[in-house]
């Protein structure tokens, strides 16, 4: 302290400067006591620190070269463990049943330049190799392997039998990549209805293209309407009446009346979507083409006479006839170059609903000539007729209608056009615009996803509920004393109409070959659902008398279809004779009259 | 005096240290058991889903027919059979509990109804020997259940 105050004193010193002491300052009493305690302190700190750092040495050692699986744990604890979102999502019916998925599928490809690097003989490796994938080109294998590229494909699409037998070859540069392949567990049940996808997952056809923003978007499973039961019964009566009456095709679909929901949808020839038919079109052979084809949605046909339900519908909607108008069916029409006449011509004055039941040709040409080309045009505008219908498929999978241009709808297309020929329409058209006949008078757009239970259906009315009334009891006619005897079904009040047209050839109408449909609802009194099947170029047998027409091959399918798909939609039978039902379907102007059969 | 407040906070600390550490560990130890249940999650929901699939492609309706074509000869239910829907058709009474079996309450014991084959042929006495609810003459009131074995039998009878 003294020294210090010396210095101090010195004036020549600079103030900022402060030398240290000169000499050691020797501690003694308190300052030594409090000098120990520090020692103290500063040696158990350094050995806590020398207990850490031992403690995170022994860790290190313990992480890096003592590590087991145990630590893997650690790793993926920052990771949020969540299952990898699929590709694609599913598709499931309304009952859940899964309609299309994709599985775990790795691609097998080699990286050349590693196997030859590894001196792996590439004429053995190939021959391993197709020992184990029998459908690989053994020489396009060989040729891969030898290429010294450091990537090639040799399969897009392993089965897990497959990946287990390449791998136990363990050839070097044979390598496995991830990948999920689409598929259809129900094969070719729903093959037009789905569609498929390529190789790459992007959907090709069917909803698997239509839907194929919302598939590959949301991760949630696409509930369709479709019902896989009904859709399998409805394929199944098909087929038969295929097989039955040697046709070259058949088409058939089921729609709810009230939501527009389609339960089932086949067009047959039909394909499995997990081998699809090639659509290059250098390899793409007729029945190729045929079977990739979905005649509900791209098929355009003249339907023929099932058309006289708009024409009956138009007329009475518009007052040009009431179900006691009467029209001229005597004698033929001759208009230019055509002469109409009817199939089961009764060669007199007919009723509106004898002309419905009886199929007259010369009796829905007169009535649509009472309404004229303006009214025709304009109400089946009004029903969607004259555009493609608005559905969940890709509009180039939804055929646009073929009619005359207003400038050139004259009488005799306003005629033609009455009983179906003229106008070709999609079977689509046909059903969406049917229901609305007779729910009551409301269009709904079609729709292929399942409408929640309760939602609100779009709809627009397009006539009255009274004329859908009448269509109701017109159907019903037909079926009890008209065209379509054998597509009653016991105890499900079935109506419809029958339609047989000729196919238009190039030009000309052949007379042998046919396209027979029928249009049926159930039950008539309270109608659910309403079906379409048509059969392409059916060839009348011994059991049909020689017959190919609508209500010898498709009427009676009908009423198989009917029969065994009731009882999995829910509708129950009911007692036909019951007189709620019969006075619900009865035609006031037939009371008390007895029809001709045919 | 200052050497026994030293040592207590040092013990204070090391001991928070200790037990800081002991939980620390612990919660590791929760979230990676937590990890590996949701990868066990993962992957069973994978299996599950990829049993989806194969259980699909096995009930394919097509198969399923053909079983019942070679094995079992069902028929589709016939209207006259389900007059008033399928849920008012009554299931056949439940055989009478043997002596001895001690009633189970709340179990309801149902037999399954028989298809009207030839398996119905021998199915039927042996309901006839059980106390069956008594079946509703033919011309009973439509609005009442009707047994399905006098429904069967009718359809048999008109077949």
């Amino acid at each position: 302290m003294l020294s210090a105050q010396r210095l101090d004193d010195n004036p020549c010193r600079p103030r900022h400067f402060k030398p240290p002491p000169c000499a050691p300052v020797i501690a003694d009493g308190a300052a030594a006591e409090f000098l120990d305690t520090t020692r103290t302190r500063l040696l158990l700190a350094a050995s806590l620190f020398a207990l850490i750092f031992i403690v995170v040495a022994g860790r290190l050692i313990d992480v890096v070269a003592m590590a087991d699986g145990a630590n893997d744990t650690r790793v993926a604890r920052s990771h949020l463990v969540v299952p990898p979102p699929p590709v694609r999502a599913d598709i499931v019916d309304r009952n859940g049943t899964l309609l299309a998925t994709n599985l775990d599928s790795p691609a097998l490809y080699v990286d050349s330049k590693t196997m030859l690097q590894a001196g792996e003989d590439p004429e053995a490796a190939a021959r391993a190799i197709t020992a184990a994938l029998p459908d690989l080109s053994p020489a396009d294998i060989r040729a891969k392997l030898a290429s010294g590229k450091s990537f090639a494909y040799l399969t897009r699409s392993l089965t897990p039998r497959q990946e287990y037998a390449i791998n136990n070859l363990g050839i070097p540069g044979v390598e496995f990549e991830r990948g999920e392949k689409r598929r259809y567990p129900l094969g070719d049940l729903v093959a037009h209805v789905v569609g498929y996808c390529s190789v790459d997952n992007i959907g090709q056809a069917g909803l698997e293209r239509g839907l194929n923003p919302a598939i590959k978007g949301s991760g949630k499973p696409v509930t369709l309407a479709l019902d896989a039961r009904v859709q399998f019964v409805l394929k199944d009566e098909l087929q038969q009446v295929i097989t039955q009456f040697n046709a070259k095709g058949a088409a058939g679909i089921i729609m709810n009346v009230h939501t527009g929901e389609i339960v089932a949808m086949a067009s047959l020839p039909d394909f499995d979507p997990n081998h699809p038919p090639t659509t290059d079109p250098k390899r793409e052979t007729a029945d190729d083409k045929d079977r990739i084809f979905n005649k509900i949605t791209s098929g355009e046909y003249e339907l023929g006479s099932v058309f006289k339900i708009f024409n009956t519908a138009m007329a009475l909607d518009n007052n040009v006839a009431t179900m006691t108008s009467t029209f001229d069916a005597r004698n033929p029409i001759t208009i230019g170059r055509f002469t109409i006449e009817d199939y089961h011509g009764k060669h007199r004055i007919l009723s509106v609903p004898e002309i419905f039941a009886y199929s007259s040709n010369i009796g829905s040409a007169r009535m649509a000539v009472a309404a004229g080309a303006q009214r025709q045009r304009d109400f089946l505008g009004k029903l969607g007729l004259l555009e493609p219908v608005p559905i969940e498929f890709d509009k180039v999978e939804v055929a646009r209608p073929h009619f005359p241009a207003p400038s050139a709808w004259r009488e005799v297309n306003v005629m033609t056009i009455a009983f179906g020929h003229g106008i070709a329409v999609t079977p689509l058209h046909m059903i969406t615009a049917t229901a609305a006949m007779i729910n009551g008078g409301i269009l709904h757009p079609p729709t292929m996803l399942r409408v929640p239970d309760g939602a609100k259906v779009p709809g627009v009315r397009v006539i009255s509920a009274k004329t859908s009334d009448q269509l109701r009891k017109l159907m019903r006619l037909v079926v009890e004393f008209g065209t379509a005897k054998l597509a009653a079904a016991p105890g499900y009040v079935v109506g419809g109409k029958t339609g047989t047209a000729e196919k238009n050839v190039g030009g000309h109408y052949e007379e042998k070959r046919l396209l027979s449909s029928f249009i049926g609802a159930f039950p008539m009194n309270d109608p659910q659902y309403v079906i379409l099947t048509l059969v392409d170029e059916p060839h009348g047998n011994k059991e049909s008398h020689g017959y190919a027409t609508a209500g010898w091959t498709v009427a009676p399918a009908t009423s198989r279809i009917i029969q065994r798909i009731a009882p999995l939609l829910g509708v129950a039978p009911v007692d036909e004779k019951s007189p709620t039902i019969v006075n619900a379907l009865q035609i006031e102007s037939l009371a008390g009259k007895k029809l001709e059969y045919n | 005096m200052k050497w026994p407040g030293g040592a207590f906070w040092i013990a204070v600390a090391f001991a928070a240290g200790v037990g800081n550490y002991a939980v620390k560990q612990m919660v590791q130890g929760l979230d990676d058991d937590l990890t590996n249940v949701r990868k066990k999650i993962v992957a069973e929901q994978k299996q599950i889903h990829d049993l989806t699939a194969e259980w699909t492609y096995l009930n394919q309706p097509e198969l399923l027919a053909d079983l019942n074509r070679r094995y079992l000869g069902l028929v589709p239910i016939a209207p006259k059979q389900e007059r008033g829907g399928i849920d008012e058709i009554a299931m056949r009474a439940a055989p009478p509990i043997p002596p001895g079996v001690p009633e189970m309450p709340g179990v309801v014991t149902v037999s399954m109804p028989t298809p009207p084959t030839k398996l119905a042929a021998t199915a039927v006495p042996a309901s006839t020997s059980a106390p069956a609810a008594p079946a509703p003459p033919q011309t009973a009131d439509k609005t009442k259940p009707i047994s399905l074995d006098t429904l069967f039998e009718q359809a048999a009878g008109s077949r």
